[in-house]
């Protein structure tokens, strides 16, 4: 099978800086594929270079067996691949409702938009209530889950989410994945998501990569990783061996 | 309801047109002298709004619109001025220009194209700039225009006036074109396109994510901005009857950029309330200057007052409302606004401390 999403040596430099250092990872068809590790550890950087907010320096970044254009952040989004940016970014002047139908201005056609519309708004019953406000009165929480509202009406088979629980209240974190596992049952969607933390990860991830400067340290599926020592390991960097040496067989161990 | 919600949707303009209309009725009752400064203000007002299509929409200052307003005048004088003055000191223009002479809203329009055309082609090339290299990139282009202008002898009269252009702009004339100007501005702005180009003003990264393409509908909005004021441009042309690239440099884009951030840059309301509250300050200044008779004294203010009060008030308004006059906000029914504003400030604060 090949993956739906595939990362193959991507490296990144900005300026002097090297952010990403040789990275590959695989996404497939339907998962929940977690991206895990310190601040400035390259987890943002790779969605943007997924998602052509970036220039890649080297490596391949495939979508549905299709070479992804660097810099062209508008076309891959056309592409079925939309990113949730970090922080909530939301068109705070706009209200709640042209929020999300700036998301579904690519369709083709106004009527399946609004049906989109429809649909969307029905996972997000906080934001039906706020409708007519302005997306920057919303709260934390209702503004995060109108970014991944407007992702959904591009109509996307891939969502990348990059930190949805950054600024959050546990219970409000709670909520998001709730709607996030949702949206993979009923939608068929597959989600790739980074995180600082690993706890509320291991429960709601398929798979688990772990990041450190700039490259893949650890991969394993959340059940192989599940007592956490790997993760830390892989996470803080003190035992390097442990991750080259095949990790996710010896963490299962 | 829904007849409501549809009518709801166009009571900015329509308000903003009747507000106009009135200010214009009560105009044209004063003197000659009233009616020469309210027929400027509706010109400034078609340009102002013009402006306001594209900085308002994409949050891109913009200091070359004068520029487009000067390329609007001259193509619509070259079009109307006598065909005898021409042939003498417009040597360079083509035959059908320079022997021709054509209605006047002809000459108007193709102003508004020729604008357009220039703004397709340095729209192309300034839109993927950001910020204030865009700006700046903007100030270039005004300045490379007054150049152009003021010496491109066989075709602009380089530093000597282009004379002798019929002035039939009349306050009501003025009205109806700064009427249409409104309403276009807002339909753009509740359109497709401009929806998008409002939300790439508040979020680039948010917006190219949702597969917005920022040039695209940037250089849209800057291309029918430039339409626009280029009709303001032929406007000013048929209402002075003289024309000299000077006047559509530094004094008038500092005059209609302050008119848009007094205002207030984020609403239509702003940009149409601007105009007036600076030509009413503007106004008055000059009055002071020409001195007031008071029994056997007269008091004056000292030539220059005028820039220096515009100023004041400029400055007062960035410290006490950065967001100008309106703050963004267009204007509806009072009934229909105080019930929306209440129950959305009541819900965020009743959320608020919940998160």
């Amino acid at each position: 099978m090949t993956a739906m999403l595939a990362l193959a040596d991507v490296e990144v430099r900005y300026g002097r800086l090297v952010a990403l250092r040789g990275l590959s990872l695989e996404v497939g068809q339907g998962e929940i594929v977690c991206l895990i590790g310190p601040n400035g550890a390259g987890k943002s950087t790779t969605m943007a270079a997924i998602a052509g907010g970036v220039a890649r320096v080297a490596g391949s970044i495939r979508f549905e067996g299709t070479e992804l254009p660097a810099r062209k952040p508008e076309r891959i989004a056309r592409l079925g691949l939309s990113l949730v940016p970090e922080g909530r970014h939301v068109f705070g002047t706009l209200t709640v409702e042209e929020n999300l139908r700036i998301g579904g201005y690519m369709r083709p056609n106004a009527r399946e938009s609004a049906a989109a519309l429809e649909r969307v708004a029905g996972y997000f019953p906080k934001l039906k209530e706020r409708w007519r406000a302005p997306a920057g009165r919303l709260s934390g929480g209702e503004q995060q889950m109108l970014s991944i509202g407007r992702a959904l009406m591009t109509n996307p088979r891939l969502v990348m989410v990059d930190e949805p629980s950054l600024g959050l209240a546990p219970l409000i974190v709670d909520t998001v994945y709730e709607i996030l596992l949702e949206l993979r049952e009923r939608e068929g969607l597959t989600l790739l998501i980074n995180e600082q933390s690993s706890h509320r990860i291991l429960r709601f991830a398929d798979r688990i990569y772990v990041i450190r400067n700039g490259a893949i340290q650890l991969h394993g599926t959340a059940d192989e990783l599940r007592d956490g020592e790997a993760i830390k390991a892989a996470y803080f960097g003190f035992g390097a061996s442990v991750a080259q040496a095949g990790a996710p067989s010896g963490a299962a161990a | 309801m829904r007849f409501h919600r549809s009518l709801h949707g166009f009571v900015t303009p329509l308000v903003l047109i009747a507000s106009v209309a009135l200010i214009t009725f009560l105009g044209v009752l004063g003197g000659d002298q009233v009616k020469t400064s309210l027929t400027e203000m509706l010109i400034r007002m078609v340009v102002v709004v013009g402006m306001w299509v594209f900085v308002g929409n994409s949050g891109v200052i913009s200091f070359g619109h004068v520029g487009f307003m000067c390329v609007g005048a001259y193509a619509a004088a070259w079009a109307t001025v006598d065909p005898n003055w021409k042939s003498i000191m417009l040597t360079g223009l083509p035959d059908w220009l320079q022997n021709g002479q054509y209605p006047i809203p002809f000459a108007i329009m193709g102003g508004a194209v020729l604008a357009a055309a220039v703004a397709v082609l340095l729209g192309g090339a300034i839109m993927r700039l950001s910020g204030i290299a865009a700006s700046i990139a903007t100030f270039a282009f005004l300045m490379i225009v007054n150049s152009v202008y003021s010496n491109w002898d066989a075709v602009t009269g380089g530093t000597s006036s282009i004379i002798g252009i019929p002035t039939v702009v009349t306050p009501w004339v003025a009205f109806t074109l700064a009427a249409g100007a409104i309403f276009v501005a807002y339909a753009f702005k509740v359109s497709r396109y401009g929806l998008m180009l409002r939300a790439s003003r508040e979020d680039e990264v948010a917006a190219r994510a949702s597969a917005i393409n920022i040039v695209r509908v940037r250089l849209a909005a800057f291309v029918l901005s430039a339409a626009i004021v280029g009709i303001g441009g032929g406007l000013w042309a048929h209402f002075l009857g003289v024309l000299t690239a000077d006047t559509f440099y530094l004094s008038l884009s500092f005059i209609t950029l302050a008119m848009l951030v007094v205002g207030g840059l984020g609403s239509l309301t702003g940009a149409v309330l601007g105009v007036v509250v600076v030509t009413i300050v503007v106004e008055v200044l000059r009055a002071l200057e020409g001195g007031i008779a008071l029994g056997k004294i007269t008091l004056s203010l000292p030539p220059g007052s005028q820039e220096i009060g515009l100023g004041v008030v400029l400055a007062l308004i960035m410290i006490f409302r950065p967001s100008g006059l309106t703050r963004g906000r267009e204007v509806l029914w009072p009934r229909r606004r105080s019930p929306m504003t209440e129950v959305s400030t009541k819900t965020a604060t009743a959320l608020g401390p919940g998160e």
